[in-house]
């Protein structure tokens, strides 16, 4: 027992080695909400409850509007890294909200500029794209 | 109690109460018995089919469930056709529900509307779903209907919780009986227990004091009385107030009617006891081997025994010269050689504690029982002594002279007879003297007839001073004395007798202070010398002694 478990803690401690994000290399999307939020950074956590629909409402309590990419490289990598979802799993985690109604299917959209948009007319929208597609009329959260 | 006045029936009344008592609580426990029975059947017809079709009702609708989400999820159309499949049955399982609860008619009515409304629910419900989901499996974009799948979602949620609250509450409810049931059985037996315990006592209560007061203490009275009766009494205040209606209140009566008629008919054993008590004659009770078992109060105090000492004597210790005859254990045993020694009016003596003789007169007679069986012998003496002394006086009075106590005339001629037969018996000489007080008659007119008396006695005192012990000395009346000289060797001796009575009398007798001198006369005559017989014999001497008065007295002669 004891050395099964000793191995299970190696295992653990293998795979936190090496799936453990390599410093602040340049990632492959950028969260970004409107430029008149007065949010500017936010832990991952949060914005992973934020993109599962478990959290709703800004700070200030305004509500938060969702925007989600149908596929695309930043969508990868984005649901991947912050919601530790493959993309299948996060739109059979949606289907099931939507089934058992505990929760609205969030906007999907085409692109990354569709979601620029959408966020830069939206106050409390929250998006992601990827990261040289970021403009003026939007700002980026710094992930913490 | 009137009503209980026989025996049987008084046994009767106290296994009735136990009876009732008994029927009672078997009542109660038939009764428990059929209640618990109707809420088994209860619960077998609808709490138990109740909660087990709402949870069969619950999983279809999970089953069903799950195929509308595989359906959705993974887009399969087989699903959703399952899941269309699933929705008749769910329907004639809500409506089975729905009719087992109208059977039973102590249901509330709300909780059947209630079922319905979900009925009504779901059927809505699956009228959406069955078209929408078959549709979205297809491959319909569900962002277009999303608004129709969040009402289903919640309609879906709705019957869910609905479902398993019913599932639930049946599933309760039917543990919820059971369990009251169980109370209900524990309770029951408990009430039962203490209840058969309680009437066990009441019983044991009411039977015990029914039979004490009807039964036991009645007996007892009786039992009492019989043993007083024994005892001596006759008259029983327990048994007068008894009831004469009742069995044993009869036996007390009875008991009081045969004392009454014993009263008058025998006597008392106390009246018996009495009579023995105070009876004067002495009454000795032996067994038949002359051992004495009781006596009477006269005989203890005739003999100077105290009752413990005399009690298991031989009847030896106090009659004199009793003969048992020969002492073998047979004879005791033998009627006949007891019948030896019944006597009526014997003179017998009794020995006293301090060995005096006590004359008496006795009479033995058995003593016998109602079957003529010999126990022993009864023994009653009459104490005589006093008779005896009267006789002895009396015999005194007709032998021997009242004043001087010397042989009288009579005693005199017996005794002289007897000297003079045995003198011829025995070849020697007897003498008679016969002598008379000079101027005796003087001294009885001149001094009185007590002076006479007193020189009476004083004169034999002396004539018995001067003969031997073997002579007589006789007064023959007035003042004529004799006396007869036995065995005479020759007639000197008389000479000699006669010196000693004549210097006797020169004494003087004083009486009342005078001195009275006297002397007598004597004359002498000799058997056989000088008459045969005694008639002769007495004339001659009485011939002599005239001879020495016509001489003057005092002085003495010889017939020849």
């Amino acid at each position: 027992m004891a050395i099964n478990k000793l191995k299970r803690h190696i295992i653990i401690f293998v795979m936190f080695v090496t799936l453990m994000p390599t410093g602040t290399a340049i990632a492959d999307f950028a969260v970004i909400v409107n430029k008149d939020n007065p949010v500017v950074s936010m832990g991952k956590s949060d914005v992973k409850n934020i993109f599962l629909g478990k959290k709703t409402f800004w700070p200030d309590g305004s509500g938060i509007d969702v925007y989600l990419q149908r596929a695309g490289k930043a969508h990868r990598s984005f649901v991947l890294e912050i919601l530790r979802k493959s993309p299948q799993q996060l739109s059979m985690y949606w289907k099931q909200a939507l089934f058992s109604g505990t929760g609205i299917p969030p906007n999907q959209l085409q692109d990354d500029q569709s979601v620029i948009k959408a966020v830069a007319d939206n106050a409390g929208a929250i998006g992601y794209i990827a990261p040289e597609h970021i403009d003026t009329t939007v700002k980026a959260l710094e992930l913490k | 109690m009137r009503l209980t006045n026989t025996i049987r029936k008084k046994i009767w009344l106290c296994v009735n109460v136990a009876l009732i008592g008994f029927i009672v609580a078997t009542g109660f426990a038939l009764y428990s018995n059929h209640q618990i029975k109707i809420h088994l059947t209860h619960i077998r017809d609808l709490d138990f089919d109740l909660a087990i079709r709402s949870n069969e009702l619950l999983n279809l609708f999970i089953r069903q469930k799950n195929f509308y989400k595989d359906s959705f999820l993974f887009g399969s159309q087989d699903s959703a056709n399952k899941g269309n499949s699933l929705c008749k049955e769910i329907k004639s399982k809500i409506n089975s529900i729905t009719q087992l609860k109208r059977s039973f008619h102590s249901l509330p009515p709300d909780r059947i509307e209630t079922l319905i409304g979900l009925e009504n629910m779901y059927c809505d419900y699956i009228e959406h779903a069955s078209k929408l989901y078959p549709l979205l499996a297809q491959g319909e974009d569900p962002g277009k209907h999303i608004e129709a799948l969040q009402q289903l979602a919640a309609a879906q949620n709705e019957i869910h919780n609905n479902l398993e609250y019913f599932s639930k509450f049946y599933r309760l409810h039917f543990s919820n009986n059971v369990t009251y049931l169980m109370d209900m059985t524990k309770r029951n037996s408990g009430f039962l227990t203490v209840f058969f315990l309680t009437l066990l006592v009441v019983m044991l209560g009411v039977v015990n004091l029914a039979a004490k007061r009807t039964l036991i203490i009645p007996l007892a009275h009786i039992k009492d009385a019989v043993r007083a009766f024994g005892h001596g009494q006759r008259s029983f205040p327990e048994l007068e107030v008894m009831d004469a209606d009742d069995d044993i209140g009869e036996l007390g009566t009875a008991i009081i009617t045969m004392t009454k008629d014993l009263v008058s008919t025998t006597v008392s054993k106390a009246y018996v006891d009495s009579i023995l008590r105070n009876m004067n004659d002495s009454l000795i009770v032996t067994s038949r081997d002359f051992h004495i078992r009781s006596v009477n109060r006269s005989t203890l105090e005739l003999l100077g025994y105290g009752k413990e000492e005399l009690i298991g004597r031989h009847i030896n210790n106090v009659l004199k010269d009793f003969l048992c005859g020969e002492m073998k254990d047979e004879a005791f045993d033998n009627d006949e050689e007891l019948s030896l020694h019944l006597c009526s009016n014997a003179e017998k003596t009794f020995v006293t504690r301090d060995g005096r003789n006590i004359p008496i007169l006795l009479s033995i007679s058995w003593l016998k029982d109602e079957e003529n069986e010999t126990h022993g012998l009864v023994y009653v003496a009459k104490d005589i002594t006093d008779r005896k002394k009267a006789e002895q006086k009396l015999q005194q009075l007709a032998l021997y002279d009242f004043l001087t106590g010397l042989p009288n005339r009579m005693t005199f001629t017996d005794r002289l007879e007897q000297t003079l037969k045995q003198a011829h018996r025995e070849g020697h000489q007897a003498g008679l003297m016969f002598l008379d007080l000079d101027r005796f008659k003087d001294i009885n007119d001149t001094l009185g007839h007590d002076s006479g008396d007193a020189l009476l006695k004083k004169a034999a005192n002396w004539l018995r001073g001067c003969v031997r012990e073997s002579d007589t000395v006789a007064r023959l009346g007035g003042d004529e004395f004799a006396i007869i000289l036995d065995k005479l060797t020759e007639p000197e001796d008389a000479v000699n007798t006669a010196e000693r009575i004549l210097s006797a009398f020169t004494r003087p007798v004083i009486y009342k202070g005078n001195e009275i001198y006297s002397s007598p006369s004597i004359g002498i005559a000799f058997y056989p010398r000088d008459a045969g017989n005694t008639e002769a014999l007495l004339k001659n001497a009485d011939i002599a002694m005239y001879r020495v008065k016509q001489n003057g007295g005092n002085g003495y002669t010889f017939f020849s």
